[in-house]
């Protein structure tokens, strides 16, 4: 092996099916083309032919496909040398369009007279110095094309020269269209909106801002300073903090106390940030997520005190209860239940207010009042909409509905086409109800969005979901504030679906209130809560001994993070490999998608959502066998949701995130239940706290099994959940 | 033909002579200060030819009694010709120069032209910039306003 840097002119490019690509091109001054192989944690953007591109990677030899670069580092080039433009513009596919082959470039730059002349006079903009050879509209769109290329170009220099990841380079550029560069080293302290993307983000834009010789005390470091501490309590989910955390923050990373308060005060001039009073507290937030949160307490605030007449199909408050009663009495005689008197004044409310909150835990009854809810709008000629976070949750919302569902995602897609005037199947001028099931995963951002869909519109909203659940992935905190304010709510508590006295039900009524029950040792029994001692070392080797003893126990893990001993992706890989039945079995055949080895046989699951193919995130199954249609691999998968088998190209496995799931994270189980689960808890962090653990255990119907340290058990589940340690702005009065 | 011409093309010139001599007036001179023939046959009403050849003697020895005339008519004309030849270039310059404030008028509103299409060009970046970025920070919280 030997360690190579090239600049090499593209030649041909075969996306990789992991993501990354193989790409062939000519080294300059060399004869023979160089092939590369990069996978998608090195390329930050697909190579085009015709652009050069710097590589640096190790050279090995492979028997099949003999001489390769390993690509470790890569990113485009400028021309190294005018001499290439006539290849460059006539090879690259961002001057497709142009008719640009040889021989015309060639004529064009002759008749402009060089190389250097045509790339100065594109440079320049000069497209009328054009308009004698070509069409001047066509000498406008080239100069235009010529540059934005030459900015994207200039702009991945920039960012690899000052340590960034490239990877930002394409969000940069759509953000920031022309003059990139210039306006990066006017402020580079922009990038730290990049936190989540670029590691060390601070480290690598303050470098950048020294490189460019910004003083220590520059306004526009020290703003930089306190959005940067405003991000990172973000990626923790808060949306504001106290000023003795801001200060507290600010001061590490700018060394001193003075210059956080001045920052502070900077930041507020700059309108960085701003101030909110709340519960006799004064809070600092930045501005994007203060107006998120201060635009969806206006729309929700505007829906709680419109009046309910708009619609003629609209249950008044005094048939409510006679409608409801009547409905009861129907599905008593039909299904031989009826509803309870907490359910009855759910669906009244339901139906009678312009929002509404139903929570509860698992078995109250929650999905009852949904259809009740449902079928009596329905009844009453009112279109209802019903939609959940993930698409595992809408399909569930859709089976007990019996009403289509879809994602919040792909409503609020559909609905933006309104506004474009185009064909879709959403209605949004006929005072619809909207039903959200599972509103609590539902984050400040995707609510506000939602609601902004039906501005100067009317509908009526229902919210339902358990608060005890885990809180959204994404920052702040809109349904947990919204129960018990001035929306009407109500609480269902009585449960039904499982046994009150069933040992898993204690157990999780427990967690819920942060008491920990403590956890008799698992013995072999079939049934209830079970605590099995294992620590990192020890680990993988007791969930493989579990899942021998109950194949059929689902393991749940709260990380995802492959940095972590119990995250998905390692137990996955464990499992796998050590679950295999018989000495070859490992030769089972299959194929690459990311970074699993699918083969048949295995447990999957669906990450992404797929209207085309009716996937959807959280969809589990298993593949069945392994086929050949026209020569291209095809697996044939059984899901949870179809009720026939689904033969999947790897493209299409690709396309749904196709997962194994002999592990899944239990953010991903939600919405999911499951006979037996077997839940880590082995590594403690932030994201092991009293939600995750009641999450986890209530996706079990029989037996849970947690695996880990009792200490790290306890402790998260007596520490307040991660929704009661938010500090957000969102409040409603 | 020419013979029966002949004597109408005396009486004619003797005519003329005589009205020269009357008026005391000589033959007209061109350009080069020579008797201008052409004028001559002209008032005569035939071609200038019968002066070389039937009327070549006698004209010749009118010629030595009347002589010429200075540049009478000839030089009107001339006046008149160098007037309008003066009136056509003076129009022409002025044509010519707005010709040239119009090209240069043209040149102005096409750097105009291209100064708002510039202008357009980059306040539909700003507004697509800003559009980005508005999403961006619904989406994100984060502020992102490259100013």
């Amino acid at each position: 092996m030997i360690d190579c840097t090239k600049t090499i002119q593209i030649n041909s490019v075969w996306p990789g099916k992991f993501g990354g690509a193989v790409f062939t091109g000519k080294p300059l001054n060399a004869k023979k083309h160089l092939t590369c192989r990069a996978s998608w944690k090195v390329l930050a953007q697909a190579p085009k032919t015709g652009e050069f591109w710097e590589v640096h990677g190790r050279l090995v030899t492979d028997d099949i496909y003999g001489k390769q670069l390993i690509v470790e580092r890569c990113h485009l080039k400028q021309l190294p040398s005018p001499m290439f433009l006539l290849d460059y513009l006539s090879k690259s596919p961002r001057f497709r369009g142009f008719y640009f082959g040889a021989k015309k470039t060639r004529q064009l730059i002759s008749t402009v007279g060089s190389e250097s002349l045509l790339i100065e006079l594109l440079n320049g903009d000069r497209w009328q110095d054009l308009g004698d050879v070509i069409n001047p509209g066509i000498a406008k769109r080239l100069c235009q094309k010529w540059r934005e290329a030459q900015n994207e170009i200039e702009t991945i220099t920039f960012l690899v020269e000052h340590g960034f990841d490239a990877e930002i380079s394409r969000r940069l550029i759509r953000l920031c269209q022309e003059n990139t560069v210039e306006r990066l080293k006017n402020n580079p302290y922009h990038l730290l909106a990049f936190g989540g993307i670029s590691k060390n983000i601070w480290k690598t834009v303050d470098t950048c801002g020294r490189n460019l010789n910004f003083p220590l005390d520059d306004s526009r470091r020290l703003v930089g300073a306190i959005e940067h501490v405003m991000y990172q309590r973000l990626r923790e989910g808060h949306t504001a903090a106290t000023e003795h955390e801001v200060l507290d923050m600010a001061a590490r990373i700018l060394r001193t106390d003075n210059r956080a308060a001045m920052a502070l005060k900077l930041a507020l001039k700059e309108q960085a940030i701003c101030i909110t009073d709340l519960y006799g507290e004064r809070l600092y937030q930045a501005v994007g997520p203060a107006y998120i949160e201060h635009s969806l307490e206006r729309r929700l605030e505007r829906l709680v005190g419109g009046a309910m007449q708009g619609c003629l199909f609209e249950i008044t408050p005094e048939s409510a209860s006679r409608i409801v009663f009547e409905y009861s009495k129907g599905i008593w005689q039909e299904l031989g239940y009826e509803l309870t008197v907490d359910q009855r004044s759910a669906v009244e409310m339901a139906l009678t207010n312009r929002c509404s909150v139903i929570t509860g835990y698992g078995g109250t009854g929650k999905t009852t009042v949904l259809r009740s809810v449902v079928e009596l709008s329905v009844a009453n000629h009112r279109r209802v909409y019903c939609m959940a976070l993930s698409g595992k949750a809408k399909e569930r919302i859709s089976e007990s509905t019996g009403q289509s569902a879809t994602t919040i995602h792909a409503f609020i897609n559909a609905a933006l086409k309104v506004t474009k005037g185009e064909d879709t199947w959403v209605d949004l001028d006929c005072d619809p109800l909207i039903v959200i099931d599972e509103a609590s995963m539902v984050d400040v951002s995707l609510f506000n969005r939602l609601l902004a869909v039906f501005d100067e519109r009317s509908f009526s909203l229902l919210t339902v979901g358990d608060d005890a659940q885990l809180s959204p992935v994404g920052f702040g905190l809109a349904w947990h504030r919204m129960i018990g304010t001035t929306i009407p709510t109500i609480k269902l508590s009585k449960v039904y679906r499982q046994a009150e006295e069933s040992a898993l039900h204690r157990a999780a009524m427990g967690i819920r209130d942060g008491n920990c029950e403590e956890l008799p040792m698992w013995q072999g029994e079939e049934e209830g809560v079970f605590f099995v001692p294992a620590n990192t070392e020890t680990l993988k080797q007791t969930i493989y001994q579990l899942k021998e003893k109950i194949p059929g126990a689902q393991v749940l893990t709260p990380h995802v993070s492959d940095r972590m001993p119990d995250s998905a992706i390692a137990l996955n890989k464990l499992l796998q490999k050590s679950l295999d039945h018989g000495e070859d079995d490992y030769e089972r055949p299959g194929f690459r998608v990311g970074r699993y080895f699918l083969r048949v046989g295995d447990p999957v699951i669906v990450t992404e959502n797929n209207y085309e193919l009716g996937l959807f995130n959280g969809t589990m199954g298993r593949m069945l066998e392994l086929k050949s249609n026209d020569g291209e691999l095809e697996g044939v998968f059984e899901f949870d949701s179809k009720d026939e088998n689904e033969s999947l190209s790897v493209q299409d496995c690709y396309d749904i995130g196709l997962s194994l799931a002999y592990a899944i994270s239990i953010h991903k189980s939600q919405g999911s239940e499951f006979d037996k689960t077997i839940m880590t808890t082995t590594v403690a962090s932030k994201l092991v706290e009293r939600s995750m653990i009641y999450t986890g255990l209530t996706r079990s119907k029989r037996l849970c099994l947690l695996v880990g340290d009792k200490s790290i058990y306890q402790k998260a589940v007596t520490s307040p959940t991660r929704a009661a340690t938010l500090r957000v702005g969102f409040s409603l009065q | 033909m020419g013979r029966e011409k002949a004597p109408i093309n005396e009486a004619s010139y003797i005519a003329y002579v005589a009205r020269l001599k009357k008026e005391g007036k000589g033959f007209p001179m061109n350009n080069r200060g020579d008797v201008n023939y052409s004028k001559v046959a002209d008032e005569c009403g035939f071609h200038r030819q019968v002066l070389y050849n039937t009327l070549n003697d006698q004209f010749l020895e009118d010629l030595k009694v009347i002589g010429v005339e200075g540049p009478s008519e000839t030089s009107d004309t001339e006046d008149h010709l160098a007037k309008k030849a003066d009136v056509k270039s003076k129009e022409a310059s002025a044509l010519r120069k707005e010709l040239d404030a119009k090209v240069q008028e043209n040149s102005l509103l096409r750097r105009q032209i291209e100064a708002l299409e510039a202008e357009v060009r980059k306040l539909k970046r700003e507004r697509s910039e800003n559009d980005e970025a508005f999403e961006e920070m619904l989406s994100t919280g984060r502020r992102c306003f490259f100013r």
